[in-house]
């Protein structure tokens, strides 16, 4: 039904496109060039006129149905069902009258029940047309009232523009107020963790032992929620990343910019790309399969006890997976460093090294170091290697060739298996993902305006 | 001003007080063709630049006036797609010849670009830039020596004695563009390349740099791009106009303005072509 109604506002509104062009082209035939705007936007203003409203209208009915019908069902039942229940009762007893009415029956239910359920379909019913009757009067309504306003010295073509802002402004917010949920529902179930965990033994506790019991019949640890462990893992492999990362892309964005002649650039350049579209997921089966058996093999050689899941190879994948990034934003720096600086030092007898070592490097070391900060909080963030190639238990140490674990790592398998929003071991991966948060959100921010500022100095 | 007067491997030297001599060749083109792929930009150039005389290059835009210059100091080197054929020399020494040191050579002919160019560095280190590089300097006083004489023969040193160690980027203009010369003769050069130093300058940046280009000449040979031909005619003792890629004429600056022997360097110096 609903499906159908979209489809109808969609029929109108073109419906209303080409009635609106045709008054248009009425007043053009009419008054010629000093009709104010194109036939089109006539037509566009109309077809808004009928289409938007009538859609919104939709939309909000559509939301609101539902609880006020529910609403409507529980006064009706009788008051020994509803009178003691808690709010979590009401809501299994209209999931209830919701299945029988869908017909989903499990067990024989009670005649109030099947009665309610009966009340559900009728109103439901009801609703449905009631809301195809509005949504059609309120097109025809807007229909009239736009097409009255037509007049050759309307100015329709300004009120499509306010229209086409309106929606910009509409995606823009969109994006925003995302963002604000996404911060709100992280913030909120941290909260909820803190209390159960007090915020000083998250951040300087020294154990990590999430895997508590959940149900009472489960065997578990006693729990202990001191991040410390982890944080040091994930600055482990996120150091050694950079460690890897840093140099090769920038000497590669170094040597692609000055030194690589155009053909040997454009075969280098896709090679690049390719690994910067490579899924996480490849570098990820990349690091367990080849690189960490190598890296244990050559660790033996030399007597050194290596772990299966070091987190050199974690960190060490990784730090090939982000460096396209350093090093287009290392190329892109270079690159805005003006022809003028080059050409200044070249005229005056420097080679190329010198002039990339005394001129070109310290003017676009803002802007480098603006891409490195963006590729270690994309390093600090990097879920799907560490949780394949790195390990699960949070020990304190910084030795490269033994296990670590990381921040994503514990998010990840925090929330796998059995879940329950009222137990510390779920609401830890929040307070994790709230920190993993704050860190990322000033390291890109410390990187945009280094780079921002970088690039006013040329301007 | 005359205390500075070393050029390296010429044998003559004009000092204001002395008689004129006549003037010797410090650089010189025979057939000088170049080419941007297949774009042939330059049709065999032959021009003799006289030491310690300031030149000019005119023409219109497109000309190869700018083209012919860069090729004086190789900077064409840095574009691909760009060749060079004919003969270059300076003092007589083939500058395209493939055992020569094009950074030597640069060292040897300095360069100053249309657009003011500081490094985003201090003043000082801006001046000190050349000479740190090619070794000429081995102490700190002796850096500070040629910074601050450098900065004197360009006519900046007075303005900014007080602020050496600022960034070079936050002076003005006509301060920037003589920041870019006293760094281009801190290397004691022999040539000097200018590639229309005062186009982006207002007209009293542009009087001081004139004015300065003339008291340059007694320690160096400089060479001039303009469009402006008021300019050539103050600044240059000998002028040459170029045309699509030709040399047009060539000659004494009073003799090409005032009495021009081609019809093309006629129309241009009267505005009807460029």
């Amino acid at each position: 039904m609903v499906g159908y109604l979209f489809l109808t506002i969609l029929v109108f509104s073109i419906a209303a496109f080409f009635v609106g062009r045709s008054a248009g082209n009425r007043f053009v035939a009419t008054n010629g060039v000093s009709t104010h705007s194109l036939p089109g936007y006539h037509g566009a203003f109309v077809a808004v006129w009928v289409g938007v409203p009538a859609l919104v209208l939709l939309l909000l009915w559509l939301m609101a149905q539902g609880s006020v019908i529910d609403n409507m069902l529980l006064s009706t039942l009788p008051a020994t069902l509803t009178e003691a229940a808690s709010a979590a009762d009401k809501n299994l007893l209209l999931s209830e009258i919701k299945n029988v009415a869908a017909g989903r029956i499990f067990a024989e239910p009670t005649p109030e029940i099947t009665a309610a359920a009966e009340t559900l379909l009728r109103w439901q019913q009801i609703a449905s047309w009631l809301m195809v009757v509005v949504v059609v009067a309120a097109m025809l309504l807007a229909m009239f009232f736009a097409y009255s306003r037509l007049a050759p010295r309307f100015r329709a073509r300004n009120g499509v523009e306010a229209f086409t802002s309106g929606i910009m402004i509409a995606c823009s917010i969109a994006a925003i107020l995302t963002t604000i949920g996404i911060i709100a529902s992280l913030i909120y179930e941290s909260i909820e963790f803190f209390k159960l965990v007090p915020v000083h033994e998250f951040l300087f506790g020294l154990r990590w032992e999430p895997q508590i019991a959940i149900r009472a019949d489960q065997v578990a640890g006693n729990g202990a929620f001191g991040a410390v462990p982890v944080f040091v893992g994930t600055i482990v492999i996120a150091t050694i990343a950079m460690l890897v990362a840093t140099p090769i892309g920038i000497f590669t964005a170094i040597y692609l910019t000055e030194y690589a002649s155009d053909r040997v650039r454009n075969i280098i350049k896709p090679i690049m790309e390719i690994l910067a579209g490579v899924p996480t997921v490849v570098y990820g089966f990349f690091a367990v399969l080849t690189v960490a058996p190598a890296i244990r093999g050559a660790g033996n050689l030399m007597g050194l006890a290596t772990s299966p899941n070091s987190a050199i190879a974690a960190g060490g994948v990784m730090g090939i997976m982000i460096i396209p990034f350093i090093s287009s934003l290392a190329d892109d720096a270079i690159r805005a460093v003006p022809r003028s600086m080059r050409d200044g030092s070249l005229a005056m007898g420097a080679t190329r090294a010198e002039t990339m070592t005394k001129v070109l490097l310290p003017a676009a070391l803002p802007g480098i170091m603006g891409g490195i900060l963006l590729a270690l909080s994309r390093a600090i963030g990097e879920t799907m290697i560490v949780v394949m190639a790195a390990g699960l238990i949070a020990t304190l140490n910084i030795n490269p060739l033994d296990s670590v674990t990381t921040v994503t790592v514990q998010i990840v398998t925090l929330l796998i298996g059995d879940t329950s929003f009222d137990n510390p071991k779920t609401l830890a991966a929040f307070a994790l993902g709230l920190v993993l948060f704050l860190v990322t959100l000033g390291l890109n921010v410390v990187a945009l305006t280094i780079v921002r500022k970088y690039r006013e100095q040329y301007d | 001003m005359n205390a500075m007067t070393e050029n390296k491997g010429s044998t003559l030297v004009a000092k204001p007080d002395q008689v004129v001599i006549p003037p010797t060749v410090a650089m010189k083109g025979e057939d000088v063709s170049v080419f941007y792929g297949a774009k042939q930009a330059l049709f065999g150039v032959n021009l003799e630049i006289e030491r310690n005389r300031v030149t000019s290059l005119i023409g219109p835009s497109g000309c190869g006036k700018s083209t012919f210059l860069r090729s004086l100091n190789r900077m064409n080197d840095t574009i691909d797609i760009c060749r060079v054929t004919g003969r270059i020399t300076l003092d007589g020494e083939d500058i395209y010849d493939k055992n020569l040191d094009v950074v030597e050579l640069r060292a040897r002919v300095g360069m100053v670009f249309q657009k003011p160019n500081p490094f985003p560095k201090s003043i000082f280190e801006n001046v000190a830039y050349g000479p740190k590089i090619h070794g000429m300097v081995s102490t700190k006083a002796e850096t500070e020596e040629i910074v601050v004489s450098s900065l004197r023969k360009a006519g900046l040193f007075e303005e900014v004695k007080d602020r050496l160690n600022e960034p070079g980027t936050g002076l003005s203009g006509g301060q920037q563009q003589r920041l870019c010369i006293a760094r281009a003769i801190a290397t004691k050069p022999e040539v000097l390349l200018m590639d229309e130093p005062c186009s982006a300058l207002d007209p009293i940046a542009t009087a001081i740099i004139e004015e300065l280009i003339d008291e340059l000449r007694e320690n160096f040979t400089i060479v001039i791009v303009t469009h402006s031909m008021q300019q050539a005619a103050r600044v240059s003792q000998k002028t040459a106009f170029f045309h699509l890629g030709k040399l047009i004429e060539e000659g004494v600056t009073e003799d090409i303005f005032t009495n021009p022997v081609n019809k093309q360097t006629q129309d241009y110096i009267m505005g009807r072509i460029g």
